[in-house]
């Protein structure tokens, strides 16, 4: 099992900046706070259009109510005139009574502070001019007798403009030093007499003080400002320090760049009230101005306000309103903080418990798992998670207590699947000593490939070469079956083509798992070294002889045993003599690979198999030279090496055969190689063991051609080689025949008229130093003798 | 020990190599014929057997060449052996079925005899 990391608590924890708690209420504070921000900014604009409206409607009012004030007080000052007038026209009145008069009317009217009365000559009964300032002892102003005092009333202006004028006029403030130092304003009256004559006039004083007072309570408002101007535009009240009495509103406008008062100026010279807004281009302030003309006096009052005075209420309700706002939405995100802890605490509480599960704890409480939410949903699904596997943790432990078992079971096979195997083994007959070995190594602990070999008498041994399908248990088990049928087999058997057969049905009864078994199975005749060999998909063996040379066995392979009941595998026959090596292996030899993933091949066995002493050393220098080769490469296939040599003898006397007659014309190429390993042995030369060879084929030919006729079924041959003779005996059972009687055919005949056949019978003669027949107890006996001369070795 | 036939290609003076080798005896003398047959169906005018590769031959042998040499010999062609082993000469010799006049120790030999034989035959053919 691959070691699981420890969950340490640094897994488990989350650094504050990447938590989900934290993001959500980052989120959640930043949009609620956009929320607000936008009705803020909503709602503050609403707001301003009609803190604006309000606050310039109101502004208007007040500069009505004032201006209605003024006019109220000035008005006070013309009834207080007109009532002198009216008092001077109706009655005739003394100087001194009138003056009284007029003292009381001005001390009756609380802003006059004095008046003067003038009258033309000749309009008094005295006929005496008058013109006299009567002043308002207890307002500061004294009494003055102008005609007394010389003083040129008919030369100032604003006397003939009053004689002249047909109503009262308000004249510009002026400073007077003998009403105490103010800036007074003078209401000017004409007097005219029944006729219309102008009989002097009647004026009187009142401080431009007074005429403020009454806007004192205007300043009270915040941000509001007030300007009165007299009727010839001189500014009689202004909020800027030292511009009243100084200016007139042109001069002003001309000298202060005040360019946005200009629309104020002409409104004023027309006496039309005016509304509108405008910008001191000074500071950039920004206000609101309302020009009200006070009555049909020719002043006018100025009232303004600052744009920023007005707002400025709504201002710090709005920073009111956007702290709250804030407070909420931190509020909210506290909120969501808190509801978030509900979600990622139990999140971090459930991994602990998982990292503790992945240490194999599995007793570790799985908080939460009673909830109702998606927390508990996932609590119980770490819970399921966990039982899992625990199970499936078991269920290893499990299997691996199954797999050890398995495996000392597998070892245990191993053990009985070598057992199954014969030993080497060694026979003796005569003076032939035959060697059977074997080796098999499995690739897995237990394998497919088998060798076997069973006695049949004897004097015949029956050997098996296979190789199964598949490897391990599957390939073993089969293997016990077709090692066990194979023996069956042998055991009722003489041809191994029939062994095959028999196998073959045997095995592909009930083979519902389609496993199968390449096998080679041979048949050893220990007396006479005839050896018939059959193949079932399996690579023929190898002949070694004596003298090096290798020949790959002529064998035609039939199929595999396993797949159907079939017949008719073909059979190799031969003769294992004194020095020849019969060697067979399984494709876990030549299919061994390097690391280049090159295989061992048949060239490499080959060689590794011309010089082998014997049978042991074939199979033991195999098995080196294919490790040698595959050089630590994991071995991929089961190899299985065997092998039979046959042992030295001494020189025999003589050499004999019996063939079956007919059918024996097959052996023919086995007893030719019988002759001339016999010959070759014996120290013949290679030319006269041609000869021999020849002779012996076309006189056993001759006999099987012939022989049928003449009813031969056994046919022996005798070979002997001695005293630098060779001796070639052939016997047959048929009726009497002389072959030597056979005419000699025409060989100087014309190529066109010579017979093709009718040669053999010739070449015998001609061959042969002596040749004879004779008859001898029912067999046809033939004796040819060749004469040698024995090679050097 | 099984017999070969290699069959080499025709050359265009008619002239076809063939070389036999391994046993030439009664079990695979019919191998040869069946060859050799293939060999003669086609139109070759002479046949050189090279024999180097032949360890032994036995009278069957001797007949398939024999018969091959015949049917050359019908249509006015040539068989010749060449580069015989002592045993398979001896053989030759002893049933004279190629005279030892077509034996030649060498391929080269075989293949200058066999050029003065077709021009010789070049030249009758002019005369006629």
């Amino acid at each position: 099992m691959p070691a699981v990391p420890p969950a340490s608590s640094a897994d488990v924890r989350v650094p504050w900046h990447a938590s989900l708690r934290t993001r959500l209420m980052a989120w959640v504070g930043l949009l609620l706070a956009l929320l607000l921000l936008a009705g803020f900014a909503t709602a503050f604009l609403a707001a301003r259009e009609r803190v604006l409206a309000d606050a310039e409607a109101r502004t208007r009012y007040e500069a009505r109510q004032a201006a209605d004030r003024l006019d109220a007080t000035m008005r006070s000052v013309r009834v207080s005139g007109e009532a002198m007038i009216e008092l001077n026209n109706r009655v005739a009145l003394t100087r001194a009574e009138l003056l009284e008069a007029m003292e009381a009317m001005l001390d009756a009217n609380p802003v006059t502070v004095g008046g003067l009365v003038a009258l033309e000559p000749g309009v008094l009964a005295d006929r005496a001019p008058l013109a006299f300032y009567v002043g308002i002892a207890a307002r500061g102003v004294p009494d003055r007798d102008l005609l007394a005092d010389g003083y040129d009333l008919a030369g100032r202006e604003w006397y003939q403009r009053t004689l002249q004028a047909t109503s009262p006029w308000w004249s510009e403030p002026y400073f007077n030093e003998t009403a105490g130092g103010r800036y007074m304003t003078t209401l000017n009256l004409p007097l005219r007499d029944r006729s219309a004559r102008r009989i002097g006039m009647v004026s009187l004083d009142v401080p431009v003080q007074a005429l403020s007072s009454s806007l004192e309570s205007l300043r009270t408002v915040t941000g509001q400002r007030t300007a009165l101007f007299a009727p010839e535009g001189t500014i009689a009240v202004h909020p800027e320090r030292g511009i009243a009495f100084a200016h007139d509103l042109p001069g002003y406008i001309a000298r202060a760049g005040r360019s946005d008062l200009a629309p104020m100026e002409a409104a004023r010279v027309q006496q039309r009230p005016l509304q509108f807004t405008h910008a001191d281009a000074r500071d950039g302030t920004v206000r609101y101005s309302v020009l009200q003309p006070v009555g049909g006096s020719g002043w006018t009052l100025q009232l303004s306000m600052g744009r920023d005075a007005m707002l400025a209420g709504l201002d710090s309700a709005m920073r009111m309103l956007g702290l709250i706002g804030g407070l909420v939405a931190l509020l909210a995100a506290l909120a969501v903080l808190r509801l978030a802890r509900r979600i990622t605490v139990p999140l971090t509480e459930l991994t602990t418990s998982a990292g503790h599960f992945a240490n194999g704890e599995f007793d570790w409480p799985v908080p939460h798992d009673a909830r109702g939410d998606e927390v508990g949903v996932m609590a119980r699904a770490l819970e399921r998670a966990r039982d899992s596997i625990r199970q499936q943790l078991d269920e290893i432990g499990r299997y691996a207590t199954e797999r050890q078992k398995l495996q000392s079971e597998l070892d245990i096979a191993r053990g009985i699947q070598m057992s199954m195997l014969p030993r080497d083994r060694d026979f003796a007959v005569g003076d032939i000593r035959y060697r059977l070995q074997a080796r098999l190594e499995p690739a897995k602990a237990v394998g497919g490939d088998f060798h076997g070999h069973f006695l049949q008498g004897a004097d015949r041994v029956w050997f098996v070469v296979g190789d199964v399908s598949d490897k391990g248990v599957p390939a073993a088990l089969f293997m016990a079956r077709v090692v066990t049928v194979l023996e069956v087999a042998t055991a009722a058997s003489d041809a191994p083509d029939r062994v095959l057969a028999d196998a073959a049905r045997h095995l592909s009864e009930n083979n519902d798992a389609c496993m199968f078994a390449t096998v080679l199975c041979g048949v050893l005749d220990l007396a006479s070294g005839e050896l018939a060999i059959a193949s079932a998909g399996h690579d023929a063996p190898l002949l070694r002889h004596a003298d090096g040379r290798i020949d790959s066995i002529p064998l035609e392979s039939g199929p595999a045993l396993g797949f159907d009941a079939v017949d008719g595998f073909e059979v190799w026959r031969g003769r294992l003599q004194p020095g020849d090596l019969l060697f067979a292996w399984t494709d876990g030899v030549t299919e061994a690979f390097d690391g280049d993933d090159l295989a061992f091949g048949e060239e490499r066995m080959q060689a590794a198999l011309r010089t082998a002493g014997s049978a042991a050393e074939a199979c033991d220098g195999m098995l080196i030279a294919v490790h040698a080769f595959a050089a630590g490469v994991a071995q991929s296939d089961d190899i299985t090496v065997f092998a039979i040599d046959c042992g030295s003898q001494p020189v025999p006397a003589a050499w004999s055969m019996v063939l079956d007659v007919p059918g024996g014309r097959d052996r023919l190429p086995e007893v030719l190689a019988g002759v001339e390993a016999h010959l070759h042995a014996a120290g013949i030369d290679s030319g006269r063991v041609h000869d021999a060879q020849v002779i012996v084929e076309e006189l056993a030919c001759n006999v099987m051609d012939h022989g049928a006729q003449a009813g031969v079924d056994a046919m022996r041959l005798d070979v002997t080689a001695a005293d630098g003779r060779v001796v070639l005996e052939l016997r047959d059972n048929g009726a009497a025949y002389d072959p030597l009687a056979h005419p000699v055919p025409d060989l100087d005949a014309d190529l066109e008229d010579r017979p093709i056949g009718g040669l053999g019978i010739h070449l015998v003669r001609e061959l042969a130093q002596d040749a004879r027949y004779h008859r001898d107890a029912g067999w046809n006996h033939m004796r040819v003798v060749l004469e040698a001369i024995p090679s050097p070795t | 020990m099984a017999i070969s036939v290699r069959i080499h290609s025709l050359l265009p003076n008619g002239s076809q190599r063939v070389e036999v080798g391994g046993r030439l005896d009664t079990h695979t003398y019919g191998e040869l014929d069946d060859r050799l047959t293939l060999v003669l169906a086609a139109k070759v005018q002479s046949l050189v057997l090279d024999l180097a590769q032949l360890d032994y031959v036995s009278s069957a042998g001797v007949r398939s060449i024999f018969r091959a040499r015949k049917l050359l010999a019908a249509r006015g062609g040539t068989l010749v052996l060449a580069n015989t082993q002592p045993q398979v000469q001896k053989v030759f010799d002893i049933v004279k079925a190629v005279p030892l006049s077509e034996i030649f120790s060498s391929v080269e030999e075989a293949d200058a005899y066999l050029d003065k034989i077709q021009k010789r035959i070049a030249r009758g053919d002019q005369d006629d």
